[in-house]
């Protein structure tokens, strides 16, 4: 398929480009945004999806791919298409896959109104940072087109801003908006708006809670990259939607809810009882409209399938048994933090200890219930089956689920190689993508030793090369921290 | 004075069978309580413009129209203090007309028009006003009737008039849409104006009990929900759930204005406009810019999200700068705000000069003080001929500072307040008549003040100049009874009379 050419579309969509181009917006990966996720939740509720090692994966503005790229290095066997408006960060993204050796990913420099009918159908797609930052005319295509180029059994994920809680940063954005009205260049835009920031951010005498509240905002956005500055709050377009009004238009679209990405955000955790109460008599959408209101949600993160794909959407355990386990991120940072789990059940302790353990390998379900029946006491009260207790807690986030294992190494081997978008990443920024898909921000010395983990160098070759860094009688020690705690960041792949 | 003709039948009054306007209906179902509001007395408005220059027409005899008036908890009372001076309310809701000629009759007050009418349906036969107040208007009535709002004003308004404008600005009203939004939502399906407020306090109840957020400064907005469930069903219904509500930046108020052939004389609360308690950076980044792009980055500081504007004609002035020498000949009082920093032993200015200002007028209080006053006594301190020379000047600089600064009432004429109780003691008559139905009214100087106590009302019910104290105490009974209660009784009186309701 021909890229299209890069003549000039409609003014606005023209315009969304240049800025981009100007002030680069970095995107990261997030294993919320991997296929597989969207695999698992789809599957959980019911979904006959698309087995991951060769389903067909197409990204909205997939900006510089540091989302898609990973997840095609990942799936070899896979189709990835990605588009983008903005002409560099798809350079950029071509760079990097072409590097990288991936033949199974293709780039476009596109406007999303332009994309092809012919391109087929997908299996899964990603609209990440898109729907809400978009003029309104644009936006009204996205989901229609979502629909078009959704397999029967497909999954969308679509992220954005939403209110009640928008409303504060919505403040910023408009005094930005004005403060900055006449000034074109992105980049003198971002030094106007650090002017207006400087200004605001000042608190006055004897502020009330609102404008403490609102003044605290100005300084939120003050502390962002210039990037997140340019992008996120001087977007031409920001248009926060609430939760029932971005439903109306995928009902209109021919789409339905899902779930939510974050499964944990649709549970009303850390709800009063009463709260809880009320809001349960309420039918599933209007209930997550509610939850917004409850939480002030200025975020959201979307699935979609066809609508009448499904009839309940109703966790079903036993789907969970040919899935594989994993410690959640936020487990694994709360253990870290805390230097051990305060998990007061003796049986869920056993188990997030296990999978720790593991860690970062994924264990296959299947060994966890027969590790269970082993376990268990043979007597007292009753145990929960397995895939209920590890559908909870994936639900409540403490583990992952995933359809299918990751490859990745526990340990490093004799010549160490590293996961290659993270080698990549690394040569020209301090973040990294894992092999299980997530984001890490990584210091000098990392970054130099793991552009050496391609497989060639042993640890002699290595100790020789990194010089001072692991030099003295502890440097080899040092070597063996270092390339462990890549490894438990899942960077290594031998 | 000659009673003036109003040409102006009411439309006729569909109250009963629903008037077809949604809005008049809501208005009509749960009354809007006006309160009296000093920002908007005439007398404030002339004194603005008198200072930066405007030949503002004298009070006493000028005709004022209040756009929207409600219940007349605001105009009645103006013109029950301004016997000389005409007024006209306009409303479209029945009920609340109805409310404000009982009051106007009530007081027998022969100055003041009250009429059931559309803004929409305001004919050009009314004629011009000196001034306008359009209170609580702007910002809750549909775009298309907003848009005539400031136009109708520049036809209505006599040359050198001051118009009265309040509405809901940005950024400060982003934090309290939040709440707008949701109540809105929630309570979308129903009609009835009582049944949303029942639902929406259903909502605010659930939405008040703490939950995790995703932005620990979204918690500002729980704060925003229980300063919504603290408030009447008449201002939950009106302010909090009306509809339209519609906040501006100020720079979107100022171009309609401009396109209305208006022009932006000042704030009502002129403190606002010189940057109070702004850190020295940010003022000298202010002072740089022009007089209206100030106003829109002073609300961005402030993150303000209310406003109370002022408007002249354009071109009525080529400058809008203060000058003191034309305040010479006015009054001045304390205002609540040094009254209340006074009372709770705020600390004393930096300024001898300013303190000994602040304590000249808070002598005075409930009482004006004659600008002319003021410069004889600067006169009397003065220790030298230089000094002397300058002391005129110097004094009604203080003062217009004063004034700016918000430490000063500023009138033409002076006020009818006493200091102590006369032998048969009279609250000031539309108080009185307020006191009996709720526990607010206006004083003096048309500031609202509220009487907690049943107590303080009974009494206040009886202050109409025609009793003596032992009139007072025979029929007040048991707690005035006795030598203490004759001490009480002088008490309470004096509270009344610092409150500035009692009048000569």
């Amino acid at each position: 398929m021909p890229d299209s050419p890069t003549s000039p579309t409609a003014r606005s969509g023209n315009d969304i480009a240049r800025s981009y181009n100007e002030v680069a917006y970095t995107s990261f990966a997030d294993s919320v945004r991997h296929p597989d996720r969207l695999a698992t939740i789809g599957t959980l509720l019911g979904m006959d999806v698309a087995p991951l090692a060769t389903c067909r994966v197409l990204e909205f503005a997939c900006g510089d791919g540091l989302n898609l790229v990973p997840i095609a290095a990942t799936l070899p066997d896979a189709t990835c298409v990605g588009f983008d408006l903005a002409a560099r960060p798809i350079a950029t993204a071509r760079r990097m896959a072409s590097e990288l050796g991936l033949t199974n990913v293709q780039l476009l420099e596109l406007d999303l109104r332009d994309l092809p009918a012919d391109l087929g159908t997908f299996d899964y797609i990603i609209a990440h940072g898109l729907y809400s930052w978009v003029p309104a005319d644009v936006r009204a295509l996205v989901l229609p087109l979502i629909a078009r180029h959704l397999a029967p059994q497909g999954i969308a994920f679509v992220s954005y801003n939403t209110l009640p809680g928008c409303h504060m940063r919505r403040a910023v954005w408009d005094m930005l908006k004005y403060h900055t009205r006449d000034i074109i260049e992105m980049p003198a835009k971002v030094a106007s708006a650090r002017t207006l920031l400087d200004m605001v951010g000042r608190p006055v005498a004897a502020e009330t809670d609102a404008q403490q509240a609102l003044r605290a905002e100005v300084r939120d956005a003050r502390s962002g990259p210039d990037s997140a500055l340019a992008h996120d709050d001087m977007s031409e377009s920001n248009d926060p939607v609430y939760f029932h009004e971005f439903m109306a238009d995928a009902t209109r679209s021919g789409l339905d809810f899902l779930a939510e990405a974050r499964l944990s955000t649709m549970l009303g955790g850390g709800l009063a009882p009463e709260v809880r109460q009320a809001l349960g008599p309420l039918g599933r959408l209007t209930r997550e409209q509610y939850l917004d209101f409850v939480h002030f949600r200025r975020y959201r993160e979307s699935l979609l399938c066809h609508s009448g794909v499904l009839s309940r959407f109703v966790v079903q355990p036993p789907r969970a048994l040919a899935m594989h386990a994993s410690p959640s991120l936020s487990l694994r940072q709360e253990v870290e933090r805390a230097g051990r789990d305060s998990e007061p059940d003796a049986g869920v302790a056993a188990l997030k200890q296990l999978l720790l353990a593991r860690w970062p390998q994924s264990v296959p379900v299947s060994e966890l219930a027969a590790w269970r029946e082993q376990v268990q006491p043979a007597a007292g009260s009753p145990v929960r089956p397995i895939e209920f207790l590890l559908v909870e807690m994936f639900v409540a986030g403490i583990i992952d689920l995933r359809t299918a294992p990751v490859s990745v190494a526990s340990a490093a081997g004799e010549r160490p190689i590293a996961f290659a978008p993270a080698r990549w990443m690394l040569r020209e920024s301090e973040f990294a993508t894992s092999a299980h898909h997530d984001s890490y921000r990584l210091g000098q010395d990392d970054r130099r030793l793991v552009a050496l983990l391609d497989g060639r160098h042993t640890r002699a070759d290595l100790v020789a090369a990194l010089g001072e860094l692991v030099a003295g009688p502890s440097g080899t020690n040092r070597l063996e921290a270092a390339l462990n705690a890549l490894a438990r960041l899942a960077l290594l792949v031998r | 004075m000659t009673q003036e003709k109003f040409p102006l039948p009411d439309s006729p009054s569909t109250s009963a069978a629903g008037t077809g306007n949604a809005l008049a209906d809501a208005y009509n179902r749960v009354a809007y309580t006006g309160q009296p509001s000093a920002t908007s007395h005439p007398y404030h408005l002339a004194a603005i413009g008198m200072l930066l220059g405007l030949d503002v027409p004298p009070v006493a005899t000028s005709r004022v129209l209040e756009l929207a008036c409600g219940d007349g908890a605001n105009l009645v009372p103006m013109a029950a203090s301004l016997p000389g001076a005409t007024f006209t309310g306009c409303d479209f809701s029945a009920n609340a007309i109805l409310n404000a000629r009982r009051m106007a009759e009530g007081l027998g007050l022969a100055n003041c028009r009250l009429v059931e009418r559309d803004l929409r349906d305001l004919g050009d036969d009314i004629g011009t006003f000196d001034y306008v107040i359009a209170h609580g208007l702007y910002s809750w009535i549909p775009a298309e009737v907003r848009a005539q709002v400031l136009p109708l004003i520049a036809r209505h308004l006599s040359p050198n008039g001051v118009a009265f404008v309040s509405y809901n600005t940005y950024p400060g009203c982003h934090v309290r849409q939040g709440v707008w939004d949701m109540l809105k939502f929630h309570t979308r399906g129903i009609d009835d104006a009582g049944a949303r407020v029942v639902a929406a306090r259903e909502l605010i109840d659930l939405l008040v009990e703490p939950a995790p957020v995703q932005n620990p400064i979204d918690e500002a907005l729980r704060a925003q929900l229980r300063a919504v469930a603290d408030q009447t069903d008449s201002t939950l219904c009106h302010d909090d759930l009306g509809e339209p509500n519609n906040p501006f930046y100020f720079h979107e108020f100022a171009a309609d204005a401009s396109g209305s052939g208006l022009a932006f004389l000042a704030e009502s609360e002129m403190f606002s406009m010189v940057g109070a308690g702004v850190s020295p950076r940010v003022r000298e980044a202010l002072a740089r810019m022009d007089r209206l792009t100030r106003e829109q980055y002073l609300d961005f500081v402030h993150l303000r999200r209310f406003r109370e504007s002022l408007l002249c004609h354009a071109g009525a002035l080529s400058r809008f700068v203060a000058q003191p020498a034309r305040i010479a000949g006015m009054h001045v009082a304390a205002s609540r705000v040094l009254r209340k920093a006074a009372a709770s032993g705020a600390a004393p200015d930096a300024d001898p000069q300013i303190q000994a200002l602040r304590g000249f007028v808070l002598a005075r209080w409930p009482r004006t003080v004659a600008v002319a006053e003021v410069i004889a006594w600067f006169k009397s301190r003065a220790k030298d001929a230089e000094s002397l020379a300058n002391a005129g000047s110097r004094a009604v600089q203080e003062v217009a500072q004063r004034f700016v600064a918000g430490d000063l009432i500023l009138r033409a004429d002076p006020a009818l307040a006493v200091a102590r109780a006369g032998e048969r003691p009279e609250v000031f008559a539309p108080a009185r008549w307020m006191f009996a139905e709720t526990d607010y009214g206006p004083s003096v100087y048309h500031e609202t003040v509220r009487l907690a106590e049943p107590g303080d009302r009974r009494l206040v019910a009886l202050l109409d100049g025609r009793h003596a104290r032992a009139d007072l105490i025979a029929a007040l009974g048991e707690p005035f009874a006795g030598a203490a209660g004759k001490v009480r009784l002088d008490a309470a009186l004096q509270g009344l009379a610092q409150l500035a309701l009692l009048v000569a």
